[in-house]
């Protein structure tokens, strides 16, 4: 061997995962808490933001009234919005991978579908049996059971899924299956609609357009903990993800149990998805886009590094189409799905074209 | 010094089990086994279930009845890890990842022995680089795996595969994509690993003529037959490789160890003439239909010249007429005519 080559080789040894520039990890760190910021202050009031940090480290002199809004309304709503924009990330790069289909997102097996079943039930049959005057008094009403239904709901497909994948050897019999969940639950909701009256109707859309509003400090006990413990399982399996990326035959010939890590994958995303959906409905876009724009800016197809990576990133454009929902200066706002689609496709659409690679790269 | 072989089948049955209805037997009965340091090629027709056997040995699937044993011991009561620290594998599907560098694709390999993190300790990475090397891929080890040719891409699968540092590598078609001179080169490499790693290599291919001069061993599996295994000779001596190949519309000739093409016979011609210049002109005339024999009793009699670097060819017709020519074009073109001047 000649000794010339000796620095490449010690480079190449030393390094076979690409490191990532500490400057898009300064970007990525940044950008969320800026974002975090801007929700605090931005919406139909305008806070600035010496009074938010006074509100926040518990100074006097802060009008009540703004005291309230910050603290009952908008620091759990942007909390909501983090926690959520990075479960709904790493849902949609875990399905990406395990499917291998640049295309998959965080709902691909049908969890949201069943959630949306779960609230449409609830929304009909509280109204039908005209049981909304005792559900308001017992507080069962609203949000809180929206919450309950949509989780029963998503478990209810998530169990059935669970129970399949165990038996399945092929991941693409799976994801056949997760879509046929979806069409069976979105005909039941659509039978439920077709009787249900104009009021009832609205309830349910009003819940499909998705909100990171409305989710109190008591769910946010159950909300966080919950994501983080979905992150961390996601964490867990960045290895074994990396081994999924050549297919399944090699991840089980380089020593990976397929099936096991296959049922953990699933649990850890609709855990998320599951959890994201109940609280703050069918958020949609965030779950597709983040991924991709993680792999392009890290430059990566390495878990270890996609994994905090699609945390942070999620937890950014979450914040920040929250802010644009909120319409900042006026009383308007719009449904959060709306701005994601509407400023984010574009975008993706954009950097895509402009780097083809990535799209492949995600297969 | 009794030591079990590396891998080894007992009385093996591979198939596919099917619910409410009997087993579908692919092949059945197989007895053979694998040595340290053989590069063994794995023949049959289609059809005949060799990625139905390789799935089984693996132990992506489980066997209909039989055992498979891995160094002495049972390959489906050892732990996937296990298994992955004695046994890679290389499939024919090009995997579409990208963004991956090629030392990242072969670190990956390291997945077997690194911790939960799967972070890469020193002797983890001199793996990599060692399977690198070993491959001649290490000027490659940044490029990103959609910039590679088919070739070195599959080159980057097999270090993959070498980082795992298997005892035995199994390759399920692995050059099937690829042209000819890169499957040379992919059998020479293979032939190589086996010799100097002490490791065995198991390729399943179609490449009969390059399995014949590069494989140690050949496991032949007939349609429906029983496995066979042999040094490539002596199948090819005792028919076996013919057999195994025959009624598929083309047949092994054990004269030029190569399928012939099927087709009436014009007629006899002999030829005179070797090295090069006569083995091609040996074969522009089988391909033309002639039968070729080296006596010179034949109506018809070619000779190869060869002078100061130049080619020609001549013909000597049966009546004592001689005709030259410049390239097997016009020689070819000539004996046509002559077919169709006189009956044979």
């Amino acid at each position: 061997m000649k000794p010339q080559t000796y620095p490449a080789r010690e480079d190449a040894a030393l390094h076979p995962m690409p490191r990532v520039a500490p400057a898009a990890w300064g970007v990525l760190l940044a950008v969320p808490v800026i974002a975090f910021a801007l929700e605090l202050c931005l919406g139909s009031v305008m806070i600035p933001p010496r009074e938010v940090w006074a509100v926040l480290t518990n100074q006097r002199g802060v009008p009540d009234g703004w005291r309230e809004i910050i603290l009952v309304f908008r620091l759990p709503r942007a909390l909501t919005a983090m926690f959520g924009g990075a479960a709904l990330g790493m849902a949609g790069l875990k399905m990406q991978t395990l499917f291998r289909n640049p295309l998959a997102d965080p709902f691909v097996l049908g969890i949201s579908s069943g959630a949306s079943l779960g609230v449409a039930l609830v929304v009909m049959t509280a109204w039908g049996f005209n049981l909304r005057p005792v559900m308001e008094k017992t507080g069962l009403f609203g949000n809180a059971s929206l919450v309950v239904a949509a989780i029963a709901g998503s478990m209810a497909v998530l169990s059935l899924l669970l129970a399949i994948a165990r038996k399945i050897e092929s991941s693409l019999t799976l994801l056949i299956v997760g879509l046929m969940f979806g069409y069976i639950n979105s005909a039941l909701v659509n039978v439920l609609l077709q009787f249900a009256l104009e009021q009832q109707m609205q309830s349910y859309i009003a819940w499909t357009f998705g909100s990171f509003a409305g989710v109190t400090w008591n769910q946010l006990a159950l909300f966080a903990p919950t994501v983080c413990a979905g992150l961390a399982l996601a964490w867990m399996l960045a290895k074994p993800l990396n081994a999924f990326l050549l297919g399944e035959g090699y991840a089980r010939s380089m020593g990976v149990n397929v099936r096991l890590i296959r049922f953990w994958i699933i649990l850890g995303a609709s855990l998320l998805a599951g959890t994201v959906t109940a609280f703050c409905g069918p958020v949609g876009f965030l779950g597709i886009a983040v991924p991709h724009l993680c792999r392009m800016v890290l430059k990566t197809s390495d878990h270890r590094t996609l994994v905090p990576g699609v945390i942070l990133m999620g937890a950014a454009l979450a914040l920040l189409a929250d802010v644009l929902a909120q319409a900042p200066g006026t009383r308007i706002v719009l449904p959060l799905n709306a701005v994601t689609s509407l400023i984010g496709a574009p975008v993706v659409i954009g950097v895509i074209l402009r780097r083809r690679q990535a799209l492949e790269a995600a297969a | 010094m009794n030591q079990p072989p590396l891998l080894e089948t007992r009385n093996l049955t591979v198939g596919y089990t099917r619910p409410g209805h009997p087993h579908r037997i692919v092949a059945d009965g197989i007895d053979t086994c694998l040595n340290a340091g053989e590069f063994v090629c794995l023949l049959g027709p289609n059809g005949a279930g060799k990625s139905t056997l390789l799935r089984t040995l693996t132990g992506m699937q489980r066997p209909l009845a039989g055992e498979v044993r891995l160094c002495g011991k049972s390959l489906f009561s050892l732990s996937a890890r296990t298994v992955a620290q004695h046994m890679s594998l290389v499939l024919t599907d090009r995997p579409a990842v990208g963004l991956m560098p090629v030392a990242t694709l072969v670190a990956l390999g390291r997945h077997p022995y690194t911790r939960w993190s799967g972070s890469l300790k020193r002797q983890d990475r001199e793996a990599v680089w060692r399977a690198m090397t070993d491959v001649g891929i290490e000027s490659l080890a940044h490029r990103p795996l959609n910039e590679l040719s088919d070739g070195e891409r599959q080159k980057a699968m097999i270090a993959r595969a070498l980082a795992q540092e298997p005892r035995i590598m199994v390759l399920d078609e692995a050059t099937a994509f690829l042209d000819l001179p890169r499957r040379v080169e992919l059998m020479h490499l293979l032939r190589n690993l086996a010799r100097t790693g002490q490791r065995t290599v198991l390729l399943s291919t179609h490449d009969l003529d390059l399995a014949l001069r590069c494989a140690d061993r050949l496991w032949l599996l007939p349609t429906g037959g029983p496995l066979l295994h042999g040094v490539p000779e002596d199948l090819v001596l005792n028919g076996a490789l013919s057999e195994a190949f025959a009624g598929s519309g083309a047949a092994f000739d054990r004269g030029s160890g190569a399928f012939t093409l099927p087709g009436a016979v014009r007629k006899t011609v002999a030829l005179k003439g070797d090295g090069i210049a006569g083995m091609w002109t040996y074969r522009a005339l089988e391909r033309a239909g002639y039968r070729v024999t080296s006596e010179g009793r034949a109506p018809l009699c070619i000779e190869v010249l060869q002078a100061g670097g130049a080619t020609g060819w001549r013909v000597r017709y049966c009546g004592g007429k001689n005709a030259g020519f410049a390239s097997i074009e016009s020689l070819l073109d000539a004996l046509a005519m002559e077919k169709t001047g006189e009956t044979d």
